[in-house]
């Protein structure tokens, strides 16, 4: 899974002192600060379109050069005040040539009515949001007032720092705190908005529960399919820049190290067709292949030679959906597979007893699906 | 393990190739989760409640 690279932004009236506390939070869960500075930008310069618009140009500039320095096809975002407006300004003049990863939006003054499910859910211009909020925050009040009121010459502005954005969409978290404009820079959310970012990558609270739960699957799995537990291994993909891949760390056995780094299409194989569909599905070697097209080259041949069967949960809500149990909403797809030989068990798909079992190694997921919810918006994990 | 047959169904899984899909009906709902529950007795206290963690937020209960 790529580093992160987390640009971090400030706004007006200040030189961003926030900026250099927050790096030892965003170092301890493997991100990279890069943090941009606009000099000390004043009231008179926000009301006028013409600086507005070159610090608009500047931040383009800034965006472009480094991601053509890293190589990095997305950057993630922490800004505060104007450098929220300005940072979703960029995006919407790049039109699609600049992508960010996961976004923290605080004390921001972009409009509520920003459209989030086509930039967000149908382009993938982000990847998720999460707003942190003042309800007390006269200063984005006060930029939303200068919007309406000034016609033209007015930034498209709005006091979501305060109220929130009204256009609902599954990939924007919002959290609100009573309090004023500066209220949501506290110290205490640094480690929130460095766990959100991180994500996929697990912080070790969510990992170390998740990690257990993979490998009880795997042993309950191991047993009643009768095959020797070191044969038995278990992994969990999660959707991450346009492929499925494995979250680091939140395997067991799995010793071969090229298949750590495998990026699936989701609908390739059994994990992809889990991912899309709701349902387990299982795949198994037949004679010297695997089912022709199940996945593309450079990927199979990261495969382990030794593997023989793979079946895929897919981690979401179970819902009944046409009298048909599905996962709704699914966040992630859990594979348990082996090696060597494939269990008599899993060549008899129609067999009750492993119909059984790979029901209850589904619905024991939950705990997994509720780690990977919580994760995603950076909330830490709660005692049970 | 025994198997309640009011729990078993014998369309449960569509292949397609070499893929099985597990296709679960709700109307065998009851009886496989009781199948389930017998399979998780052994199993670690934390599975077992993630298992009736799901069975809450569910339409399984019962």
């Amino acid at each position: 899974m790529p580093l992160k690279i987390v640009v971090t932004l400030h706004g007006i009236r200040t030189r961003g002192q926030w900026q250099k506390q927050i790096t030892p939070y965003l170092a301890r869960h493997g991100l990279i600060p890069y943090h941009l500075d606009y000099g000390f930008f004043g009231v008179l310069s926000f009301l006028m379109p013409w600086t507005r618009a070159g610090r608009v140009q500047w931040l383009r500039g800034e965006l472009r050069d480094l991601m053509d320095r890293t190589g990095a096809t997305r950057v993630s975002l922490i800004a505060h005040s104007f450098g929220t407006w300005l940072a979703l300004e960029v995006l919407e003049a790049e039109n699609g040539n600049l992508r960010f990863d996961r976004v923290v939006l605080t004390g921001s003054i972009v409009r509520r009515d920003f459209p989030w499910g086509s930039t967000l859910l149908r382009k993938r211009w982000i990847q998720a949001v999460r707003n942190e909020r003042a309800t007390g925050d006269w200063v984005v009040r006060a930029a939303e007032l200068f919007a309406r009121l000034a016609g033209p010459l007015a930034p498209r502005a709005g006091a979501s720092g305060a109220l929130g954005f009204n256009t609902a969409c599954p990939g924007v978290h919002d959290h609100h705190v009573a309090g004023g404009h500066s209220e949501v820079l506290n110290i205490a959310n640094y480690d929130r908005w460095a766990r959100f970012i991180a994500f996929p990558r697990l912080p070790p609270d969510h990992l170390r529960r998740v990690r257990m739960l993979v490998q009880q699957i795997r042993a309950l799995a191991a047993s009643r399919l009768g095959v020797d537990a070191s044969l038995v291994r278990a992994n969990l993909f999660v959707p991450s820049a346009n492929a499925l891949r494995m979250i680091p760390g939140a395997w067991d056995n799995m010793s071969w190290a090229p298949e750590h780094d495998i990026e699936l299409a989701p609908d390739h194989g059994s994990t992809g067709r889990a991912f899309t569909d709701g349902t387990p599905f299982s795949i198994r070697r037949q004679g010297g292949s695997w089912t022709a097209g199940v996945l593309p080259g450079p990927e199979q041949a990261r495969l382990d030679p030794r593997l023989q069967w793979v079946l895929s949960l897919p981690i979401g809500r179970l819902v009944t959906r046409d009298g048909i149990t599905v996962a709704r909403d699914v966040v992630a797809v859990l594979n348990v597979d082996g090696l060597d030989s494939v269990p008599p068990l899993l060549q008899t798909a129609d067999d009750p007893t492993l119909k059984t079992l790979v029901f209850t190694l589904w619905a024991s997921t939950e705990k997994i699906r509720e780690s990977l919810a919580l994760a995603d918006t950076g909330e830490p994990l709660h005692d049970d | 393990m025994t198997i309640d047959p009011p729990a078993t169904l014998h369309d449960v899984a569509e292949h397609h190739d070499e893929l099985v899909q597990f296709v679960y009906r709700a109307a065998a709902a009851p009886g496989l989760v009781a199948n389930a529950r017998s399979l998780l007795a052994a199993a670690p206290t934390e599975l077992a409640a993630s298992f009736e963690q799901a069975m809450l937020a569910s339409e399984f209960a019962s």
